[in-house]
């Protein structure tokens, strides 16, 4: 397979959008949205408010939407700049129909900028942007686990993974044993191998994004010693997910 | 000697070692010269690329201000002609674009003398987004406050101000009724307030045929609940009466309880309180679903916590849990399931689903909003980071967990919340201590002493509706500086494609209303409702008041695509009566068109015309064997925003398409050939077109408004069918009959980059597949 070229998986998903498949289009709005959000309100630069935000973001997926039909997944572009590149699109249009004011009728529209196929072109996204892309590709892993896992196995794994609850006290708590929350713990830990493993996937495009994963401690090979350092790291992004969220720009 | 030798290697090391410490330190110097000399040049740089971005804005906003000066004295003369020869629409045409183009121009002077003047200063903080927020909150302000002459007067009431619109179309008065209206609706069997809330929708105030049909579908509902004191439909008309309740909405008493609990979490007097606020919520909620209703749009903002209790408010989107409607997605981004949107986009109809579910999450979330004092960002994954019991967080993660995980109804999750309120220790309770868990659920005893109790607070809230609200809702009425009036405010509704928080779809002429104006800082809250189509159905029946004719393009200004029909068409105006009916029954097939033999001519939307031949190739070889499904009768609605002409090309590749269509046996319904009455097609065009607002067919929304709109079509339909046949012999009132629409055929705006811009939707997948499939052929081969 040629490096950056793209796995079935991620063919398959494309292919959804491709095809118009709202669910897919769904999919990406609630795993990338936020970021999407994040990342327009720190260009805006205060210069636009939260409501046009929540418009542009949903006018680059549109964007996105006539993009993807002429995306080559062979230039080796990454599926994070893919995103960027459109929100930038998105947001240059906005701003010039806001300068132009109504004397632009006659003006030739911005022209998408498709360089970032390329993988030399386009942008460079800042590092803060990457994180927030990976996490919320974890993040995505995280709640396909809860929604096809046993809802009590799953709260054993947040309450002692997420929450840093003692595996003694979740036992208590939910008053079960404690080899009983090993064991939930590590059905639920493979699970989520997995799916971590298919969603950093399913959005990445190029070798470098499908490795970030392992790089980032989020082995999706299994290995006795590396399940702590496999919480670890899955805990640390949870909270800098759900910490970044609350605070809206990404950097 | 022996010494001398030792000294000279000596000596020559410090040299070394001298000279090569100089040229380091020389190095440094030279480096850290030229760092300083970069600053500085940086540094003037920077300021000179400041001072020519100000100088830049300046120039070009002076352009822009006499650009829009000057096309502004454009519109004058055209304003003035216009007015001279009669011609009134026109003449409000150019006054929309002279005012637009004030706007420009002031917005042009602001930055010109504050907002650029500012940025060079380095303020920019303190002027930024000034141009956009006040004209925001000018927009948002309510409106008069007295009823012109459009929306009339409205008998046994009267008006004393008015709440901001929102996005459902309509007006909304404050009013108080007579002693007469009072003693009226008492003996009606109310316990009517004096003050009231009137929600008017009149056409000449700007309201839509499509909005008043959604409005009225939920009055049935309304009514079980006893929400509705009286409503009215006339000609031109239609608007229902609610009471005004008292109180503060969730958002503010959730602030409140962390303001003075601190910022690590509720204490436990707050936390107590909380509580109580949750499970009065979904003892509620439990309510309604027993009576067979889904509130649609549970969020802190439509729960009023007054001092009868808590109050679930905002009934716009109450839904029958049995309804054989296709989901929506309505509600509000953060308190609704995603889980919804993704079975909405699939098609899936209410009656296939538990609806009851969406509320238990949205209660969830609203728990959290309690708890946290923040919205759940992260749905099910969201993280309470304040100080709460663990049997909270637990509950919390429950009514949010997928649907399949969740509580089964409020009535599990009250049980369980139950449980922690009436603990000695809420923090010491344990998860398998809750009756959820421990699998100890509630006995059929509980929800029935539940129930019994909620129905005995319905009535305290009644009683203090009737003695005390009177006062208060004038207070709001008069005027925003009184601390009465600060306790109330009125909650309006959201239209479809809305918007909440600003956080979901929204088309711009059904944008979802959010908390707005200087009132939405008062506080709080009421009832909403709405009125029925059966009900509409009766009045119509009964012959309904005769009153002038109403001109429908007309009085839809803001659908600026019913330009799009040919002017000189003649139609016969419909009127608002005869359309709501209309609107209601286009899923019959009438054989003879004839109203008085509806009774036997009446054929079901399910039971399709006999086939017509497919057609599958034309008479154009470029066209090849084009891929055309079958149509049966199934019926197209064309919407052709194209500026090209049939002569140019992408003119002839839609005649091509259009042409294929009714080879085919579809009804192809588009303005020059409706194939049905023009009346029924000027409402589906405007109904379609009012839906879809401002959006265009490449965007993502337009799809999910175009679905849904589809979709209240439908119901329309099916629901008319029922209607019209239990009532075999009053089947008169059904004197146009005609089929829903299977498809919608979208054609964008030429001209830029994109030629040929289109989307087709239909609730039918295949049927939709198949004519996309058309579309693209003829696209690639012509």
């Amino acid at each position: 397979m040629v490096p950056g070229m793209l796995s079935n998986l991620t063919t398959n998903f494309v292919g959804r959008l491709r095809s118009r498949d709202p669910a897919a289009w769904f999919e990406l709005w609630e795993t990338f949205g936020p970021i999407l959000r994040a990342q327009l309100a720190k260009w805006g630069g205060g210069r636009v408010g939260p409501e046009t935000v929540q418009d542009l973001s949903q006018e680059t997926l549109a964007a996105l939407s006539t993009s993807i039909d002429r995306h080559d997944p062979n230039k080796g572009a990454r599926f994070s700049t893919w995103l960027l590149a459109i929100a930038k699109h998105t947001l240059s249009g906005e701003m010039d129909r806001r300068m132009a004011l109504k004397r632009g009728a006659g003006k030739k529209p911005v022209e998408l900028d498709e360089t970032w196929m390329g993988k030399d072109g386009g942008s460079s996204p800042g590092r803060a942007y990457e994180d927030a892309v990976f996490r919320a590709k974890v993040e995505a892993a995280l709640r396909q686990v809860e929604r096809d896992t046993d809802f009590m196995d799953f709260t054993v794994y947040r309450m002692r993974v997420l929450d840093g609850v003692p595996g003694k006290d979740v036992a208590i708590q939910l008053g079960i044993s404690e080899p009983t929350v090993s064991r939930r713990l590590s059905k639920i830990r493979e699970q989520l191998r997995a799916a971590v493993s298919d969603t950093i996937e399913k959005y990445s495009f190029t070798r470098e994004e499908l490795e970030e994963a392992s790089r980032k401690g989020l082995d999706p090979n299994p290995k006795k010693a590396s399940d702590a350092l496999f919480d670890e790291a899955l805990a640390d992004i949870y909270h800098a997910q759900t910490e970044c969220k609350r605070e809206e720009p990404v950097d | 000697m022996t010494g001398s030798l030792l000294a000279f290697p000596f000596v020559i090391l410090v040299w070394i070692a001298a000279i090569v410490s100089g040229i380091w330190l020389l190095v440094k110097l030279l480096a850290g010269i030229g760092w300083v000399f970069s600053r500085v040049f940086r540094g003037v740089g920077a300021f000179f690329t400041h001072v020519g971005t100000f100088l830049r804005d300046e120039v070009t906003d002076v352009f822009r201000v006499l650009g829009s000066a000057l096309t502004a004295l454009v519109f004058a003369p055209l304003i003035t002609l216009s007015v001279a020869v009669g011609r009134w629409s026109a003449a409000q045409h150019y006054g929309n674009a002279m005012e637009r183009e004030m706007i420009g121009l002031a917005r042009g002077m602001y930055r010109l003398v504050l907002g650029n003047p500012a940025r060079l200063l380095g303020l920019t903080h303190l002027t930024d987004g000034i141009e956009q927020r006040i004209p925001e909150a000018i927009a948002r302000a309510p409106g008069p406050d007295k009823p012109g002459r459009a929306t009339g007067t409205f008998e046994g009431y009267t008006v004393t101000g008015s709440l901001p619109g929102g996005g459902s179309g309509a007006r909304i008065w404050l009013a108080d009724a007579s002693p007469e209206k009072v003693e009226q609706l008492s003996g009606a069997g109310f316990v009517a307030p004096r003050a009231v809330v009137i929600k008017s929708f009149a056409l000449g105030d700007g309201s839509t045929l499509p909005q008043i049909v959604r409005e009225s579908r939920a009055l049935e509902a309304a009514r079980k609940l006893g929400l509705v004191l009286e409503h009215e439909l006339t000609g031109s008309r239609f608007h229902y009466v609610m009471p005004y309740v008292p109180g503060v909405d969730l958002g503010v008493e959730t602030r409140r309880l962390h303001d003075t609990s601190g910022d690590r979490g509720l204490d436990d007097k707050s936390l107590a309180k909380a509580l109580d606020h949750s499970t009065s919520l979904l003892a509620i909620l439990h309510r309604f679903h027993s009576h067979g209703l889904w509130h649609k749009d549970v969020k802190p903002s439509n729960v009023i916590v007054g001092d009868a209790g808590v109050q679930l408010v905002d009934l716009g989107l109450l839904t029958p849990l049995a309804s054989a409607m296709t989901l929506t997605t309505h509600g509000t981004e953060y308190f609704r399931d995603p889980e919804l949107v993704r079975l909405a986009m699939r098609g899936v109809k209410v009656n296939e689903v538990d609806g009851a579910k969406f509320d238990v999450y949205s209660a969830g979330a609203l728990l959290f909003s309690m708890l946290e004092n923040s919205f759940p960002a992260h749905g099910s994954l969201s993280q309470i980071t304040k100080k709460c019991p663990d049997a909270l967080r637990f509950i919390v993660r429950r009514a949010m967990a997928d649907i399949e995980h969740r509580y089964a109804s409020a009535a599990e999750m009250l049980a369980d919340l139950s449980f922690v309120r009436d603990a000695r220790h809420a923090h010491k309770v344990k998860l398998a201590q809750l009756p959820s868990v421990a699998g100890t659920p509630k006995s059929a005893d509980w929800i029935a002493d539940l129930e019994r109790q909620l129905s005995a607070d319905m009535d305290l809230v009644a009683a203090e509706l009737h003695a005390g609200a009177a006062g208060a809702a004038a207070g709001a009425a008069a005027g925003a500086g009184d601390d009465a009036g600060r306790r109330f405010l009125f909650k309006y509704e959201a239209g479809m494609g809305s918007k909440g928080n600003g956080n979901s779809y929204h088309a711009p002429p059904y944008k979802k209303s959010r908390s707005r104006g200087f009132l939405s800082v008062l506080g709080v809250l009421s009832v909403m409702i709405v009125g029925s189509a059966v009900a509409l159905a009766a009045l119509f029946t009964a012959g309904g008041p005769s009153h002038p004719v109403h001109d429908l393009a007309s009085s839809h200004h803001d659908v600026g695509s019913l330009s799009a029909f040919p002017t000189s068409a003649p139609h016969t105006p419909p009127r608002l009566d005869d359309a709501v009916i209309r609107a209601r029954t286009p899923g019959l097939l009438s054989a003879d068109g004839d109203s008085r033999n509806a009774s036997t001519a009446v054929i079901p939307v399910g039971n399709p015309p006999a086939p017509v031949p497919v057609a599958t190739s034309t008479t154009n070889p470029l066209l090849g064997k084009a891929p055309v499904p079958a149509g049966h009768g199934r019926r197209v609605l064309v919407i052709n925003d194209l500026s090209a002409t049939g002569a140019s090309v992408v003119g002839q590749k839609v005649e091509t398409i259009l042409q294929l269509l009714r080879g085919a046996g579809f009804a192809v319904l588009d303005e020059q050939n409706g194939g049905v009455g023009e009346d029924e097609l000027v409402h589906l065009m405007a109904s379609a077109r009012s839906a879809l607002g401002l959006y265009e067919p490449h965007d993502v929304d337009a799809g999910l408004l175009l679905r849904a709109w589809l979709a209240a079509e439908s119901v329309t339909a099916t629901e008319a069918a029922a209607d019209a046949a239990r009532d075999a012999g009053g089947a008169a009132l059904v004197t146009e009959i005609a089929a829903p629409v299977d498809v919608v055929l979208w054609f964008g705006k030429s001209g830029g980059k994109v030629q040929y811009p289109y989307r087709v939707e239909s609730l039918d997948e295949r049927l939709m597949a198949d004519l996309d499939k058309l579309v693209r052929h003829v696209n690639t081969q012509l």
